[in-house]
């Protein structure tokens, strides 16, 4: 009987079309309990399996087939492009935008607190232009020039 | 990429041939006829938008099972309904026979389902897809993206649990 307990997996294995091992077989010819459990177990996996079959195996719908055959007459959606050609494109948007956004930065720089010396010394190319009428000579008509007048 | 003169037309018929195996696979997942329609159709408009996609048209049938039972998990896992429904299913389908004849039948049924929904996923998986007509254990491999002898070592392995659990 210890045998037999031994052999219950490999039986269930033969039962499900397995071949059977050579201790198998040979203790089946001098086992006549084991030869009725294993068609035991063939009729318990012909009715699993037959189960299982009738579980997925139901027929759909006649009209199933049609009416989605119908939907499929209506326009489909245009094929996307394929990935690599959109890289190209990111690359050259990404940078538009970096370049815009360091000119933008660059301008924001031109008007540093630093440069206001600069920007206080600056003249205008027209000031040599503004001398008194009364000096015809070129001397240029300064703020100072203008309280001596005063 | 598919070829030029894979129009609708041809989609219909791609549509009418798998249809049964398609709906097949959806209930092999959700369990009722009802769920397993709403999945074959919502399985097929989403290979139609892309069907123009598919590098290889004669990998269809293989590409439309993958979609219906990604479909099919994704429709059990968002709708409530469907458990009720499942519920519903050995009832309805005995509802016109003799109750008597098949009462024996209806409880090893009962018990069939129990003990596949007690399975593990993998060999859920594989022994349900092998159940389902003209799928081989090779378009069942290329359906879960698995190799086919693993198909044919799990399809042994649950058979086996199930009859362990069924005895």
């Amino acid at each position: 009987m210890t045998t037999c307990t031994a052999f219950a997996s490999a039986l269930d294995d033969v039962a499900l079309g397995a071949t059977p091992t050579k201790a198998l077989a040979r203790h089946m010819t001098t086992c006549a309990a084991c030869a009725t459990q294993l068609e035991r177990r063939r009729a318990l996996a012909r009715r699993i399996d037959g189960a299982v079959g009738a579980y997925v195996r139901a027929e759909p719908p006649p009209a199933l087939a049609e009416r989605i055959a119908s939907r499929a007459t209506v326009p489909r959606a245009r094929r996307w492009r394929p990935v690599w050609l959109g890289v190209p494109v990111g690359v050259a948007l990404a940078a538009g935008v970096l370049v815009f956004v360091y000119a933008l930065g660059a301008g924001r720089g031109a008007v540093h607190p630093t440069d206001v010396a600069a920007l206080d010394a600056w003249r205008s190319p027209t000031a040599s232009l503004l001398v008194s009428r009364s000096n015809v000579l070129g001397t240029p008509f300064t703020i100072t020039n203008r309280r001596s007048l005063q | 990429m598919a070829s030029e003169n894979t129009g609708p037309a041809s989609f219909e018929q791609l549509v009418r041939l798998n249809a049964r195996t398609v709906f097949q696979i959806a209930l092999s997942v959700v369990g009722n006829a009802a769920d397993a329609e709403d999945v074959t159709q919502d399985a097929f408009i989403r290979a139609y938008i892309k069907f123009e996609s598919l590098e290889e048209p004669q990998r269809f049938r293989a590409w439309v099972c993958r979609i219906a039972r990604r479909v099919a998990l994704n429709h059990i896992r968002s709708d409530t309904r469907f458990r009720k429904r499942e519920e519903q299913r050995y009832d309805d389908a005995t509802a016109d026979a003799d109750v008597a004849a098949v009462a024996e039948d209806r409880d090893f049924q009962r018990r069939l389902h129990a003990a596949i929904g007690q399975l593990p996923e993998r060999l859920r998986d594989v022994v349900l897809l092998c159940a389902v007509d003209e799928l081989e254990p090779t378009a069942v491999a290329a359906i879960l993206g698995i190799p086919a002898g693993t198909v044919r070592s799990r399809l042994h392995a649950g058979r086996k649990q199930l009859m362990r659990m069924m005895s």
